[in-house]
This record gives C-alpha cells, sequence and structure tokens, in this order.
C-alpha cells in the first residue's frame, strides 16, 4: 500500500485530477454553447477536444508539473507534441474500446470504466513520458534551486491543516445554503456593521471640526529631549546620500542620525554612509548590521543598533525610525520633541503620505526600449486606478483611522517616521527581552499593541506640510505581495494573542477588529453584490433584499468620499487631479477591493499552510537578481502602516 | 492607567483635555451628565410645564372631537395588516403614500401591543397622535433655542403651537402629516447642532429621509433642510459632513423605490400596481382644487375651513414671514414656510390636512421675529437688528414692544383660542360610527359581509373578528381582487354622506346598486354625519 499512500501525499495527482474535471466542465459547457448556435454535433465536438487539450496542456504544464517544467519553456514545444500524441492515443484507443466493452459490462460500467483507466492512463504518460524531467531541453539535473514557491516539499500536517480549513469551510456552505435567507441576513448585519465603522474610521478626521483644525498640535518650543534617528539601509546607494544629507540637516539641536549599514554585503552604501559620518562627526554614526546572521529584516537591525548605541553610551531620550528613501521635514524633530513633551506618550506617529497617484504619463520616467511614449502611457494609465486606491488608503490612514485607534488605545503603527520614548523601549526590552520582534513579518504592527498592553499613549500627529512622502510599490504585483505580508503579520499578531493582555473588553474585541479589519473590509465590500444577488434571487422577503442592498449603498457612499478626498488630497499638496484620476477612484474601487481580498485569502491560506518566511527569502533574491529597486526593495518600507 | 500616570506623568505637563479623558467611563458619564444638567436645568424646567400643557389640551376629549374622517382608518387598517398580517396594507398595496408612516405605527403597536390596549384602534391613533405632538412641541422648543431664541421665545413657539384650536383639531386626527411633522424638525434641530459633526448630518438627513418615507410631499421641504445645513457647517469639516449625510438620507430614501423595484413594481405594467404610474396619476391625473388666490376655488374654500378654527397663526405667521427673511438664521424656516404656502397658490391638488404643514413653522417664525424685535443677541448677532446697547433707550423700546406682542398674543389666547378649546375638550357625543360599530358587533353575524367606511374597519376585524373581513366602500370598486372574491354583500356601514356626494354614482357604482336593494335598520346620529346600518336583499347578487 506505500506507492498508493506516496501518491496520495503528493500533490501532482490531486491537481491532475482537479484539473481534468474542471477542463471536463469546460469543456461540456463549450459544447452546449456550440450546439446551442446551430454547430453540428461532429464539428462542435471536434471544436471542444482541440479547446479543451489546449486547455489541460497548459494548465498541468504551468500548475501540476511545475517542478518539472518549472524554468525549462524551451521545451514546451516537445512537451506539447508529446502530450498531444499521447492524449490522442488514449482518446482514440477507448473510442475504440468502448464498443466492444459496452455489450459486455453494460453502457454504465464501460464508460465509467474506461474513464478511470483513461485518467489512469493519461497520468502515467504525463508523469514517465510528456512531462518526464527528460523532456524538454537537455539537463541533467532540475532548475537550481528551489526557485517557485511549489518546489520545496511540504510536511503532511500543512495539507492536513488546509484540508480541514477546505472540509470547515465545506461544511459551512451546507446550513447556509439550506438557509439562505438567514445566511443573507447574518451576512449584510456583518457587512453592514464594517461598512458603517470603516465610515466612521475613515471619517473620524471630519467628524468634529476641531480635528480637523490645523492649529491642533500647537506650536513647539524649544526642544529638550536629545535623540535618535535609524535609518536601515541595504542596496541603496540610489538615494542614501541625499537622504541622510537631509536628516544631518533637520532643525534640531541634539540627536544622531545612525544608518544601519551591512558591510560585507553591501560595500556601497556603506562607503556613502561613512562619507557622510565623515562630513558630519557628532551628528551622523554608523552602525554595523549584525554579521552572525543570513536573514535580512528590518527588526534585527533596529534591535543591533539600539544595542550599539548602549555600548557607545550615547545619551537619548528617543528613537525614531526612518526608511532609505525617507525625507524628513526640517521642523519634524521639533514638532516630535515637543509633543512628547505636551502629551506624555510613548509613541509619536508622524504622517507618511503615498504621492504618486496621478495617472499622468509625464509623472513616470521614460522606459528604455521600443515605443517608449505609448508604453509610459499605457502603464499610467493602466496602473492609475490602483496607485490612486492605495494614496487614498494613506490619505485616510494616517488622518482619520490612526488617529481613533491612538484614541482608543489599540493601536498598530506605521514602519517608518514613527518615534519612541526610551522609557518605552526599556519597557518593551524588559518584558519581551527584545525591542523589535525579528520573527514578526509586521513588527511595527505588534510594537504598536504591545504599547497599548503597557499602557504607553501614541501620539498621531499628521501636518499637511509635515508628512513624509513616498511612492506606492511599482507594480501591481508589488501592491499584493506588500499587503500579503502585511496581512500575514496581521495574523502572526493576532495568533500571539498579545492583544488578549489589553485591560479592558473593548480593547480586546476592537483589537480583534483592528487586525482582522483588511480582511472583512475587502470581504464585504467584494461580498455586497453577491449577498445582494443571491438575495434577489433566491426570492428571498423583500425586507431581506433590502437589507442585504444597504452595504452595498455604503460602498457607493465610500467611493463618493474617495472622489472628495482625491480633490482635497490635490489641492492640499498642489497636484493636478484629472478627471480620469477621478474615474480610476470610482471604477477601480471594487476591483481595489477584490485586489485585497485576493491578498486576504493569500495570506491566510500561506499561514495555514505554516509559511512564513518566503517574503523574506524572496525579497532578499530580488535584490540579489538586481532587479531595480522595485517591489520587494520598498516592502520593508511601509510595512504595518497597513491597519 | 495608573502605570502610564507613573511612567510618563512626572516627566512633563500634560494636555488639559487628555487629563478629562483620563477619567474613567463611569466617572466621565457622570461629569458630563452634571455639565449638561447644568447648561439645560432651566430649559428642562420650563418645557416640562409646557409639554404638560400642550399634551392635556390635547389628549382631554380627543376620542370625541373632531369627528371621524376617512384617512385615519385606512392608515390604521394598513398598520393593523402590517402588525398582524405582515402585508403593507389589507388590500393590494398601491403605492398611494410612502409606507413610512404606518410601520411607525405599527412599529409601536408591536411593541407596546397598541391596538388591543383600546377598545377601538382609532383611540390608539390618537394615542399615536399625541405622541408626536409632544415630540413636536418639544423639538420646535429645541429647535427654537438652537436657532438662537431666548427661553421665552422658544416657550412662545411651542404655546402657539400647542394651544392654536387649529392645530389641536388638524393634530388630534390620525394623519401621516402630524407624523412627518416631528421628522422634519428633529432634521432641522441637527442641522442646527452646535457641534457640527458628521453624525448630526448624517442624523439630520436620516430624519429627513423617515420624513419623505412617511409622507413623500415633505420633500417639498429639502431645499430650507439643504439651506439650513449649509448655515451651519464648519468649513473644516463642510465637504465630508455634506457628502455623508446627503448620501445617507438619499440611501435612505432609496429603500423605497427599491422596495417596489424588488416587487417589480416600480414602471407600470399590465396588470400590478406601480409606484411610479401612482405617482404619476398623483402629480397629474388628480383634479386640481384651484389656487387660493383664484375666488370660489376648492383650496380658498378649503383656507377658510381652516382660518374658521383659527385665524391667528397662519395670519400672524404669514405675517412673520417676510419679517423673518430680514434675520439671517430664520431664513430657512422662512423658506420652509414659504414653500408651504407656495403650494397653496400653485393651484395643484391640495389635500385637506395640509395645514398641518404650515403650522409648525408659523409658530417658530411668529416667536422668532418677536425674539429678532427684542434683539436677542443669539438670533441677531450682526446686522441692522442687532442689538446696539445693553440698555438705553432702543433696547428699552425693542423689549418693550416685544414684551406687548407677547401679551397681545396671550390675548389672543384667552379670549378667542380658549372658547374654542374648551368647546373641544368636553364634547360628550360619541361619534355616531362609534355608535354604530357597537350595535353592529350585537346584532349581526360575525360570518356575514360588510360594506365599511375605514375608521371602524380595524375594530370589525381586530375586536370583532368578522370574518370574512368587511370590505372598506372605496375598495369596492377599485382593488380588483376585492372584485375577484366578494359575491357577496349583506350590511352597509356608512355615514351618509357616501350617498349625498354628487359624483357618488360614479365613484361607487356598486354600492349605489347595493343601496337599491337594501333596507335601514339603524341610525345614529344626525345630518351628514349620521350613520345608518342597511341589510342587503339576499336575493341581490354581485354580477
Amino acid at each position: 500500500m506505500h506507492p498508493l499512500i506516496g501518491l496520495a501525499r503528493r500533490r501532482e495527482p490531486w491537481l491532475f485530477l482537479a484539473i481534468g474535471g474542471v477542463v471536463a466542465a469546460v469543456g461540456h459547457v463549450v459544447l452546449h454553447l456550440l450546439m446551442g448556435r446551430g454547430v453540428a454535433p461532429a464539428a462542435a465536438n471536434a471544436v471542444q477536444l482541440v479547446l479543451t487539450l489546449q486547455l489541460s496542456f497548459v494548465a498541468h504544464d504551468q500548475l501540476t508539473w511545475r517542478r518539472r517544467t518549472a524554468g525549462r519553456s524551451g521545451g514546451r514545444a516537445r512537451r506539447w507534441w508529446r502530450f498531444q500524441t499521447a492524449r490522442g492515443g488514449s482518446a482514440l484507443l477507448s473510442l475504440l474500446a468502448f464498443p466492444f466493452l459496452a455489450p459486455v459490462t453494460g453502457v454504465t460500467a464501460a464508460y465509467w470504466g474506461l474513464l478511470a483507466a483513461g485518467t489512469v492512463v493519461n497520468y502515467c504518460s504525463d508523469h514517465f513520458w510528456s512531462f518526464s524531467s527528460k523532456a524538454g531541453t537537455p539537463m541533467a539535473t532540475a532548475a537550481p534551486g528551489p526557485r517557485y514557491r511549489g518546489a520545496r516539499r511540504r510536511p503532511l500536517p500543512t495539507s492536513w491543516r488546509l484540508g480541514r480549513l477546505v472540509a470547515a469551510l465545506a461544511l459551512l456552505c451546507v446550513p447556509a445554503i439550506l438557509f439562505l435567507d438567514v445566511f443573507v441576513v447574518t451576512v449584510s448585519l456583518f457587512m453592514l456593521t464594517v461598512a458603517v465603522t470603516t465610515l466612521a474610521f475613515q471619517l473620524y478626521k471630519w467628524w468634529l471640526p476641531e480635528h480637523n483644525d490645523p492649529d491642533r498640535y500647537g506650536e513647539p518650543d524649544a526642544p529638550r529631549l536629545p535623540g535618535v534617528i535609524l535609518v536601515p539601509m541595504r542596496h541603496e546607494e540610489a538615494v542614501a546620500g541625499h537622504t541622510l544629507e537631509r536628516l544631518a540637516n533637520l532643525d534640531h539641536p541634539d540627536y544622531w542620525v545612525v544608518p544601519i549599514i551591512d558591510h560585507p554585503d553591501d560595500p556601497g552604501t556603506a562607503a556613502i554612509a561613512h562619507a557622510t559620518a565623515a562630513r558630519y562627526p557628532g551628528r551622523v554614526l554608523v552602525a554595523p548590521y549584525p554579521e552572525d546572521t543570513d536573514v535580512h529584516n528590518k527588526p534585527i537591525g533596529l534591535n543591533a543598533a539600539v544595542r550599539e548605541l548602549t555600548r557607545l553610551g550615547v545619551p537619548y531620550e528617543w528613537i525614531g525610525v526612518a526608511d532609505a528613501e525617507d525625507l524628513f521635514h526640517p521642523g519634524l524633530l521639533r514638532m516630535v520633541d515637543y509633543r512628547f513633551r505636551r502629551t506624555g506618550a510613548g509613541i509619536v506617529q508622524c504622517g507618511v503620505q503615498l504621492m504618486n497617484f496621478s495617472a499622468d504619463p509625464r509623472t513616470l520616467p521614460l522606459p528604455s526600449g521600443r515605443l517608449p511614449q505609448l508604453r509610459r502611457w499605457w502603464r499610467a494609465n493602466s496602473s492609475g486606478w490602483w496607485r490612486a486606491a492605495n494614496v487614498l488608503e494613506y490619505y485616510k490612514w494616517f488622518q482619520s483611522r490612526l488617529k481613533l485607534q491612538a484614541a482608543t488605545k489599540v493601536m498598530p503603527l506605521g514602519g517608518n517616521t514613527v518615534f519612541f520614548r526610551r522609557e518605552f523601549l526599556e519597557a518593551l526590552r524588559k518584558r519581551y527581552g527584545a525591542y523589535w520582534d525579528e520573527d514578526c513579518l509586521t513588527e511595527d504592527c505588534k510594537i504598536g499593541m504591545v504599547a497599548s498592553v503597557l499602557g504607553y499613549d501614541v501620539d498621531v500627529v499628521y501636518i499637511d506640510e509635515m508628512v513624509t512622502r513616498e511612492e506606492t510599490p511599482d507594480t501591481l504585483r508589488g501592491l499584493v505581495r506588500q499587503r500579503v505580508r502585511w496581512m500575514q503579520g496581521f495574523i502572526q499578531v493576532f495568533t500571539e494573542r498579545e492583544w488578549l493582555a489589553l485591560p479592558r473588553l473593548w480593547q480586546k474585541i476592537l483589537a480583534v477588529y483592528v487586525l482582522g479589519f483588511q480582511f472583512f473590509q475587502a470581504f464585504s465590500v467584494v461580498f455586497a453584490p453577491v449577498a445582494l444577488a443571491l438575495a434577489l434571487t433566491h426570492k428571498s422577503p423583500i425586507v431581506v433584499a433590502l437589507l442585504a442592498s444597504v452595504p452595498l449603498g455604503i460602498s457607493l457612499l465610500t467611493i463618493a468620499l474617495d472622489v472628495l478626498m482625491l480633490h482635497q488630497f490635490g489641492r492640499t499638496f498642489g497636484q493636478k487631479v484629472r478627471l480620469r484620476d477621478h474615474l480610476g477612484v470610482v471604477i477601480g474601487g471594487y476591483p481595489y477591493q477584490v485586489v485585497l481580498s485576493v491578498a486576504g485569502v493569500w495570506a491566510l491560506l500561506r499561514h495555514f499552510s505554516g509559511r512564513t518566511n518566503w517574503v523574506k527569502t524572496a525579497h532578499s533574491g530580488a535584490h540579489l537578481g538586481a532587479a531595480p529597486a522595485g517591489d520587494g526593495g520598498r516592502v520593508p518600507a511601509t510595512a504595518g502602516v497597513g491597519a | 492607567m495608573t502605570s502610564t500616570l507613573e511612567t510618563t506623568g512626572s516627566l512633563d505637563l500634560r494636555d488639559v483635555a487628555d487629563i478629562d479623558r483620563a477619567l474613567p467611563p463611569h466617572r466621565r458619564a457622570r461629569v458630563g451628565l452634571q455639565v449638561w444638567a447644568a447648561r439645560h436645568g432651566r430649559s428642562i424646567a420650563l418645557l416640562v410645564p409646557l409639554l404638560v400643557l400642550v399634551g392635556i389640551v390635547h389628549a382631554v376629549g380627543m376620542s370625541r372631537f373632531p369627528g371621524y374622517v376617512d384617512d385615519p382608518g385606512t392608515y390604521l387598517s394598513q398598520a393593523w395588516s402590517l402588525r398582524y398580517e405582515g402585508e403593507l396594507s389589507p388590500y393590494s398595496y398601491f403605492y398611494d403614500h410612502a409606507p413610512g408612516g404606518w410601520i411607525q405605527i405599527a412599529g409601536w403597536a408591536a411593541l407596546t401591543n397598541g391596538f388591543d390596549r383600546y377598545d377601538s384602534a382609532l383611540a390608539f391613533g390618537n394615542e399615536c397622535m399625541l405622541i408626536a405632538r409632544l415630540a413636536s412641541a418639544g423639538l420646535l422648543y429645541v429647535l427654537g433655542r438652537r436657532l438662537g431664541f431666548g427661553r421665552v421665545a422658544a416657550s412662545v413657539a411651542v404655546l402657539l403651537f400647542g394651544l392654536s384650536p387649529l392645530a389641536v383639531v388638524y393634530g388630534r386626527w390620525t394623519f401621516l402629516d402630524n407624523l412627518v411633522t416631528p421628522w422634519l424638525l428633529l432634521a432641522f434641530v441637527l442641522a442646527y447642532s452646535p457641534r457640527r459633526s458628521i453624525a448630526a448630518g448624517i442624523g439630520a438627513a436620516l430624519a429627513f429621509a423617515m420624513a419623505a418615507l412617511t409622507k413623500e410631499t415633505s420633500l417639498l421641504l429639502l431645499p430650507a433642510l439643504g439651506w439650513a445645513m449649509l448655515q451651519n457647517t464648519d468649513r473644516r469639516n463642510r465637504a465630508q459632513v455634506l457628502v455623508t449625510a446627503g448620501f445617507a438620507g438619499f440611501l435612505l430614501m432609496a429603500m423605497y423605490p427599491l422596495f417596489a423595484l424588488f416587487k417589480g413594481e416600480l414602471l407600470e405594467g399590465p396588470g400590478h400596481n406601480s409606484l411610479f404610474g401612482t405617482a404619476q396619476w398623483q402629480l397629474e391625473g388628480r383634479d386640481s382644487s384651484g389656487s387660493v388666490l383664484e375666488a370660489g376655488s376648492a383650496t380658498q374654500q378649503q383656507v377658510q375651513n381652516w382660518l374658521q378654527y383659527d385665524h391667528w397663526l397662519l395670519l400672524l405667521g404669514l405675517a412673520a414671514l417676510p419679517l423673518a427673511l430680514l434675520v439671517r438664521r430664520l431664513r430657512p424656516a422662512a423658506l420652509a414656510l414659504a414653500i408651504g404656502w407656495l403650494v397653496l397658490v400653485r393651484g395643484g391638488y391640495v389635500p385637506f390636512m395640509h395645514v398641518i404643514n404650515l403650522l409648525p413653522w408659523s409658530a417658530l417664525l411668529v416667536a422668532g421675529v418677536l425674539a429678532a424685535l427684542a434683539g436677542t443677541p443669539g438670533l441677531v448677532p450682526t446686522g441692522w437688528l442687532r442689538r446696539r446697547a445693553a440698555q438705553g433707550f432702543g433696547y428699552g423700546f425693542r423689549v418693550t414692544l416685544a414684551g406687548l406682542l407677547v401679551l397681545g398674543l396671550a390675548g389672543v389666547a384667552t379670549f378667542s383660542w380658549a372658547p374654542e378649546l374648551r368647546r373641544m375638550m368636553t364634547v360628550t357625543e360619541e361619534p355616531p360610527l362609534k355608535s354604530a360599530t357597537e350595535w353592529v358587533a350585537r346584532n349581526v353575524p360575525r360570518d356575514k359581509t360588510l360594506v365599511v367606511h375605514d375608521a371602524i374597519w380595524t375594530d370589525l376585524v381586530h375586536h370583532y373578528g368578522y370574518d370574512p373581513q368587511p370590505v372598506i366602500v372605496y375598495k369596492l370598486d377599485t382593488d380588483p381582487a376585492v372584485q375577484r372574491n366578494v359575491k357577496r354583500i349583506d350590511y352597509l356601514v356608512l355615514p351618509d354622506w357616501y350617498y349625498r356626494t354628487a359624483d357618488a354614482a360614479e365613484k361607487y357604482p356598486t354600492l349605489m346598486e347595493a343601496r337599491k336593494h337594501a333596507v335601514p335598520v339603524a341610525s345614529f346620529g344626525t345630518g351628514d354625519d349620521r350613520v345608518r346600518v342597511f341589510r342587503v336583499s339576499a336575493q341581490w347578487r354581485l354580477s
């Protein structure tokens, strides 16, 4: 029995069966459609056969056998021929065998028997011939190292966990289908809660006129607290000099700028940092990234830098975190200093703002290659919708959500332009043994939660002129990866249960809500039309249908507010907002949430399959591949902002 | 919390606001309550007796006066149907009005078991109207205060609204307009919220949407509400408030057409009622009752009917209108009143309860103009009406003038209103329809088919259990389901005016035909209001 169990534990047979089923269903639909249009049955069947054959080839090539085909696109033509031949042969055989078998075993048995036999034969032909590792370009060994995510064999418990997840979902579906009205009502109420709270969160800044008062933070007085700005840097030759130069010239009498550099790994940036340090003695101090680890992430660097500061005896009352491309406003430190003293907060979080929403091609650099103008035009216009949505997300987060969360003392932080009071960091170390959690994907989210647990206030400062300006990820793919990481980090923070130590019950409830918010929001926006459609097609009572249409209505309101805020954003930051930007927000609102929910599902699947590391490895991979400062490089810059 | 204070409190000074926030919630709530009570204590001490007075005037005698009219019975039968049958009407709902009004009545009935607490559904309707009246009066006071009236002026508004015999008569009838009034006033109260929060804006819009869902005619006042909101918004959150509030109100109002859409009854089509079809008929198909300016038009007749009860409040309100336009804060309310009067001038169909929409605004404007004359700083902080000195001749003259006018109003109340109110509160005669209902219950078997007036339908169904359900008279020739299912008629229980209406033969052909084959078996009251019970011949069959 062992080989059979072994077979069942592999991914290929299951993928093979699933794809076979799906392709068969597609073929059936195509057949029906064609015959419905009056195409002759024989011709329709032929078209269907050819189509399904190609479909299944692509699917098997890309999914089922991807371990063998990965990176060997050169052999595709050969695989294709083998596949077509094998499949054609098996189909022909079963076609011939059927008339002989049917009278003996009966039609049903013959049909299913041949189907099962055909499946086994096809699997074997795929396995040993069409997609065998010898098919394709001659290669003695497979692609060097695990390049694709699926390439690593996962342990059994993972599939068990995934299986249980699927089974639980399937089980939940049964009552949902049986009691559809109750289901729709429950889901609608949930979506309504999410939609209303989302609105309340994002409107907090405008809830009362005073919340939006430009003078509400007060006029900073003379700074009194010494401080340190930590700047984790890795392969940032392009921006490092400029950033450090700027950071060294802020308006504050007593602070250090500490770039964190991995010397052996990154000599270029190191040279720039040391040059700046030589130019600004007493202002810039280079801290080395620990050499005893291969893992590169932000919290390790930050922790090492703080240890280094302690070793050198540098006096400081607060520590700020900046990213390599962050240009702080010159007056920012005075304000932070003042807010620390005025509010007694343990953390001051200042505004970060993405800027590049515009679908105007002139805002993008001209690509090299053929038809650069056209390609740039296309790129700008096709990405405008999600960039605008992303920019608005930040606009709402830092102005509204973070403030409300600070007021309720349940608070994931942003990853940069955030300042910690020394005593808070010491309290953190006393309790957890480290300042930043080195194993957490979104250490900044966690640190905010922990601040609430320890009873420290967070002060959120958003002053239009002082926000730290950043850019969206370069590609939609980059955005999704970033979100997957954040969401997975949030799940991680959730499962670590630190939030259970929050003092009040409503804070715990709020913590669940805040940590799960991205999932809830994406789900509720994406599912809102579905719920209404369900209610209508199922002929639910009209009250149910009306209830189901309310969340949809509120998401329309969210879009209207987005248009308004984009307008205000343009006015505040002096950027021209074009009609197509507004259109992008209107049309892209829903797809954007679909993208986020894809990221959410992906993050959940990754969490359940126990994969918590790939972003980091993939991240370093992206860098080693000398990709231009792409999505991977920018990910940690904004990590954890995604409250 | 203590840890925060220990760890950080020793360092520096904190915000005063943050110290306030540092209190535990229950302490904060208590402090908040104390502050609130200190600020509003005097207003409450004033308002409670006022409301008691208004309530007494409204409630004493409300079961006997005024007499029964058609609409209250219809609304109560629909509320009953919603409460006990889960339908918007015992007959097929044909979008004559948005259903918000009787949904509220049915909700109150469900909460308090309303239909069982009284021996007549109309009495329950009266209770609902009393609640609406008290709510309106209270909200009128708050609105006055928020506009900047002094306490005296706000009280004057409440008294004018609560004691005018015209307001009492029309306020006692179970009309949708009486339910609209508190929602509209609430919308204005919230629109003038001093905190100017988004929540207040949303609340104002939702309240207005409720008014529109209660009776769609209140949509006419949208410009007035919009103006009020614009007047009160703050530059710092105006855009967000307007967008959010506008959308919230729209969303709630959209439930009505959505309801019709989901039912497949939004657009006209064969074989079903439709929202647009009825709306079109209401807007275009109805006979115009003429403009109030046309001599002898039905509208003018109507206005004269109103003025018979009381001409002071309406005419004073009309007189205050141009003066109110001079005061910035009063302009939206003046616009609301002006719209109400313009409806009368326009010359379309004017329902006879339209006056209900004029009364609160008249009361508010009269009191407001008095306050402006006296130079109340909250109401007229700037402009040429503002008070220039806290003392002196100008000040004394204006206060005296306003005081004299208030005295004049008191005189009106004593000499013109008090006798009328006494009459309304002391009617002893039972409405003839009520007596007829009791007679029917004693003498007519429960399985007979009755054709009845709206006012007694609910009682016959709910208290006396007539099965098959009686038929409301005007459904006899209009409702397809009734025409299909009703095969015979045994009794007619109707006031005489139904048979005497000029176009009775066209409006109620079946009724008139049945009466030809019927004999009177009982009679109650006199004149047009006389109610007779006819027994229809057993030989006669509906064709």
